[in-house]
């Protein structure tokens, strides 16, 4: 693992974005940064800012209107860029999924890396998610470059 | 020229490759020493190394091309303060160089078209009018002291500073404070999980063009490190300390402190700094006229 | 040799603009001032070449004096027609005092006994030879496109452009003419000749703001002339000499005898436009920009200051030395303030330009060689940052038809290359390594002793930087993704000029060390024991510091260079900026999506502080109080 993949997984900073949950999930992913679980211990930071961040933190069942700006945040990211859906509403849709205005799991608009199931998503679980994400950092590095590779 | 002995290239050498280091795990403490102040146990040491490293590897998408420019220019502003510095040049134009790096910024923040970067660049403006003055008094209390602007003098007194100049030490923390863009004045940008109107005037920039800033942010640890060595010349390890406080004073304030407004900032600098500044010059002042 | 070059600096001008009156043909007239800019340019060298001396022009068949006492009455003839003109008893009176001055020190008090040169060419006199000729002819050069399309922008039937360049052609004569005289009544009349180029310069639209405008430079100007006279009438009283070299050269003067010199200083701060007489400065704005790139820089606002120096040495350690340096500083930090809460690009430049003065004026009441050496780096790079940074709002102002800073805003997408010759401009005057920061270094070293200065140039120096940065702010500003913008066609002449300055200015600044110690050191220790500035290598140095220009340039250079070849390999891959992902995809690229799904445009504008640096708020307390200031500096030497 070169030092690049070790400050990539040592260093991920969130940005969090609600499509439209019922805020019960959102509650538990500020949690995370609360004393309790502390996640700065692993370096990880909330920063509100896709230009920053390497995590897309998602909450919420994607509808028509939340799409286009999620698609719009996804595009400002940089790459490398790790999606992580937390709760069921962002995985599934979940209780909304037949809703006339939601198009379903946030997967629906963009790619998705890890989901976190639960209603709401325990902090535990999303740590969990994140941690998992990481792990998944470097081979994506490795994918980026090959198709870098491969267009030019 | 100041390159011209062994010793020279030595403190170039630790100004450039060295100073950031320290830096960096300064500003590693201070992350721990924030979190422990929250209850928190905080990252490792390495975090800023760490941030930086994977800003790095990052495919940026920034602003303008202007923005990048202005981002490299005043990395190379820094250093060259910080070289200016430690090998005993000219304090005065090492503040102007240090000045020219933050117009630089300011200008990369103008550059791009945003909101966010844009408010960030007007509130920089006002961070740099705020500290400005300070810090030219504290080069002209030295000036006072030593009879030369030149830094090496410094080194040539038989008392330390620090007794002529105590209200300096306030003034240094008001410096660190609006420099490092601590709470209450982390107005144009912010460290850490703050957030002041997105980023500030760092929202366009991203990857390596932000790891630049970081880095930026290393060296201007160690220059305010130095700068407050200076009251303290006669025993740098004092020194040290006493930059160490100044700096603990700021983490202090920063975690017990809300943001205030940018026209608080400039009032507490111009109305509580100034003075403070000013009352230790009229006492320097008065005494070498009495010399006289 | 000599009278013929100064024959070319002086009398040609006033010869070829009288030219450019009659003939009125607009080939002959490019011609005419193509030949007088080049004529000025190649004389000044030649001047600068020949080395100091004193001349008495020859009185074969000419008495030279009488010619100018004839001139006067003549001057001030028209000040009193103005006067009547315009029923303003203010300027009647003004010019009828002078009158009388000038009746009782030509016809009762008998001072055609000259025995000095009338003539005098010294280091200073020289450096300010060089600024007027080169940089005032290049804005004659200017003005040559952009009077015709100035015309055009304005409808005018009759061209009014014969009489525009009879008087910028004179001005030039005149300032020569003032730097140049060691006798003062010689010096008074060129004084006279510049004030009135300026006035007719400024009321050249014709309209009623610039009628106004030019009156109230008119009277302001003449409370200059008035001092002057009376500073003239006092020497001859206390039957001292009236020639600046033999007045320096008599020694020390304590007490009432500092009285003419004082005055004289007051006259000088007219010209200058120190507070409270900045007025006529900001109102000259209203001129062709052209007449404001010639006034800020090279001509009128240098005259003042460069009489405040040649005196300085008169008035070393005393009184009057104070108090100047108090009015300098007074004027540079309340100057630099008000700029701030401008955003009529003129009205910015017109402050600095104040402001800068105040620091030169500063300087000269601090007084120590070192101090006057970064007055005389001030004045020169000044005049050329400042004549770019002129020249360069004109054009914008003919192409976007407005001065409004924030009408400017994301111009460097429009107008690439003067945006950069503007920004290179403000960049000079801010930013370490140019030649403007160099000598704000030295006066900031020289003013450490003295605390009052001290503060104030401090303060001013924050200030000037806010107001600087927020408008080169506006003029970057640029939209991600958009492509690089292809550079605007514009006449030869601005070409040049831009160029010219530029490179100028660059080759100046990083030649610093060389230009102190070979240029400006010398000019001081003609008059003081040392210079206290100097050249190791290519670095400046003075007493009590050293500045390492040619270190300092080379890194800022290889920072700048290497990420642009860097950039020019990788494009930047940036597209939209972070609008909370409302951004649409539109034309502009910085459109949102608000209320109902509607778009808006993104707008911003800069921050202009109302509650703090408002003219409002600022000019009822700064203009008494730079009165009292001027009244304390004339009764202090009277009790």
């Amino acid at each position: 693992m070169s030092s690049f993949d070790t400050s990539n997984i040592k260093s991920p900073w969130i940005l969090h974005y609600d499509t439209g949950s019922c805020n019960g999930c959102d509650i538990e992913v500020l949690a995370c940064l609360t004393p309790l679980y502390d996640v700065e211990r692993f370096g990880i930071l909330n920063v509100g800012n896709p230009r920053h961040a390497d995590i897309l933190v998602i909450t919420g069942a994607a509808n028509k209107r939340s799409a286009r700006v999620l698609r719009n945040l996804y595009e400002q990211m940089p790459d490398p860029k790790m999606v992580v859906a937390v709760g069921i509403c962002a995985v599934s849709g979940g209780v909304l999924h037949n809703c006339y205005n939601v198009l379903g799991g946030v997967d629906k608009v963009i790619p998705v890396d890890v989901y976190v199931p639960g209603c709401a998503a325990r902090p535990e679980a999303i740590i969990d998610g994140i941690v998992l994400a990481l792990q998944k950092i470097p081979e994506k590095r490795k994918l980026l470059k090959s198709r870098e590779a491969k267009t030019a | 020229m100041f390159l011209n002995s062994g010793n020279t290239v030595l403190i170039v050498f630790m100004a450039v490759f060295v100073a950031p280091l320290i830096g960096g795990l300064l500003m590693g403490i201070d992350r721990i020493l924030s979190a422990r102040l929250q209850g928190r146990i905080g990252p490792p040491i390495l975090q800023p190394f760490y941030d930086m490293m994977k800003l790095m590897s990052k495919k940026p998408i920034s602003g303008t091309k202007i923005q990048i420019i202005c981002v490299f220019v005043y990395l190379v502003s820094m250093i060259l303060s910080l070289v200016l510095l430690m090998t005993g040049q000219d304090l005065l134009v090492m503040v102007l160089v240090l000045a020219m790096g933050s117009i630089f910024f300011i200008l990369g923040g103008f550059s791009v078209k945003s909101p966010y970067s844009n408010i960030g660049a007007q509130r920089e403006i006002l961070q740099v009018l705020a500290y400005e003055p300070l810090i030219i008094f504290y080069v002209v209390a030295i000036y006072l002291k030593t009879g030369s602007f030149m830094t090496f003098k410094v080194f040539e007194l038989k008392d330390p500073l620090l007794y002529s100049m105590p209200l300096f030490v306030v003034a240094l923390i008001i410096i660190m404070v609006i420099k490092l863009r601590k709470s209450p004045f982390d107005l144009s940008t912010s460290h850490h999980a703050h957030q002041e109107l997105v980023k500030g005037i760092t929202t366009e920039l991203s990857g390596r063009h932000l790891a630049v800033i970081e880095l930026v942010h290393m060296y201007e640890m160690a220059l305010l490190m130095v700068l407050a060595m200076l009251l303290f010349a006669t025993n740098l390890w004092i020194g040290l300390a006493l930059g160490l406080f100044c700096l603990f004073a700021t983490i202090v304030i920063d975690n017990i402190t809300a943001r205030l407004t940018w026209s608080d900032m400039l009032r507490f600098a111009w109305k509580i700094g100034v003075p403070i500044t000013a009352l230790n010059l009229a006492v320097i002042y008065y005494f070498s006229i009495i010399k006289k | 040799m000599k009278s013929g070059i100064l024959g070319l600096l002086i009398v040609m001008p006033f010869i070829i603009g009288i030219l450019c009156f009659f003939l009125r043909n607009d080939l002959v007239r490019r011609f005419l001032v193509i030949g007088n800019a080049l004529a000025l340019i190649g004389a000044s060298i030649a001047l600068a070449m020949s080395g100091n001396g004193s001349f008495t022009p020859p009185h074969e068949g000419i008495n030279w004096g009488q010619l100018i006492a004839i001139g006067d009455f003549f001057l001030l003839a028209v000040f009193i027609y103005l006067g009547i003109v315009r029923k303003s008893p203010l300027i009647i009176g003004l010019a009828a005092l002078q009158t009388a001055g000038l009746i009782w020190l030509e016809f009762f008090a008998g001072i055609h006994g000259e025995t000095s040169p009338a003539l005098y060419g010294d280091y200073l006199s020289t450096i300010m030879v060089l600024i007027i000729s080169i940089v005032g002819s290049i804005t004659t050069l200017y003005a040559l496109p952009y009077m015709q399309e100035h015309e055009h922008h304005i409808h005018i039937p009759v061209s009014k452009q014969p009489r525009f360049f009879m008087y910028l052609t004179l001005f030039l004569g005149a300032m020569n003419g003032l730097v140049l005289s060691n006798n003062m009544m010689w010096m008074y009349f060129f004084w006279e000749v510049t004030t009135l180029c300026c006035v007719m310069l400024i009321r050249h639209n014709g309209d009623e703001e610039a009628v106004n405008n030019s009156y109230r430079a008119l009277w302001m100007n003449l409370i200059g002339g008035v001092a002057i006279m009376g500073g003239l009438v006092l020497l001859h009283i206390q039957h001292r000499p009236m020639a600046f070299q033999e007045l320096i050269a008599g020694g020390r003067y304590e007490g009432f005898l500092l009285l003419p010199i004082a005055l004289l200083c007051i006259g000088g701060f007219t010209k200058a436009a120190q507070m409270p007489f900045q007025g006529w400065l900001l109102g000259a704005m209203v001129a062709p920009t052209p007449v404001s790139a010639l006034l800020h820089s090279s001509t009128m606002v240098k005259a003042g200051v460069y009489l405040i120096l040649r005196l300085a040495p008169a008035f070393e350690n005393t009184f009057v030395t104070k108090m100047v340096g108090i009015i300098g500083a007074f004027t540079f930090v309340a100057a630099a303030m008000l700029a701030i809460n401008q955003s009529n690009a003129k009205k910015v430049l017109a402050y600095s330009t104040i402001s800068n003065l105040g620091l030169i004026v500063s300087c000269a009441g601090i007084n120590t060689p070192l101090a006057i050496s970064a007055a005389i780096l001030l004045i020169i790079f000044h005049a050329i940052s400042k004549a770019m940074l002129f020249m360069a709002v004109g054009v914008v102002e003919h192409n976007i038809e407005s001065r409004d800073i924030e009408r400017m805003e994301g111009l460097l997408s429009v107008m690439p290359f003067t945006v950069f010759i503007m920004v290179i401009g403000i960049l000079s005057m801010i930013l370490p390594p140019f030649g403007a920061v160099i000598s704000k270094w030295v006066s900031l070293e020289a003013t450490a002793k003295m605390p009052v200065e001290m503060f104030l140039l401090v303060m001013g120096s924050a200030f000037t930087v806010l107001f600087w940065t927020k408008w080169i702010g506006r003029l970057l500003e640029t939209t991600p993704g958009k492509p690089t913008p292809k550079m605007e066609k514009l006449p030869f002449f601005y070409v040049l000029s831009f160029v010219f300055l530029a490179v100028t200015v660059l080759v100046l600044s990083v030649m610093a060390g060389p230009l102190a110690g070979k240029v400006v050191a010398p000019a001081v220790m003609q008059y003081y024991p040392a210079a206290g500035i100097g050249q190791a290598q290519m670095n400046l140095i003075n007493d009590a510091g050293s500045f390492p220009v040619l270190s300092i340039f080379t890194v800022i250079l290889l920072a700048v260079i290497i990420p642009v070849l860097y950039l020019r390999m990788k494009e930047c891959p940036g597209s939209s900026v972070y609008m909370c992902g409302e951004n649409i995809a539109s034309s502009t690229g910085t459109a949102f999506r608000t209320l109902k799904d509607s778009s808006s445009e993104m707008q911003l504008s800069g921050y202009y502080f109302d509650h703090f640096f408002s003219e409002n708020r600022h000019i009822p307390w700064m203009n008494p109080v730079a009165v009292i200031l001027i009244i304390v500096l004339i009764g202090g030497l009277c009790f």
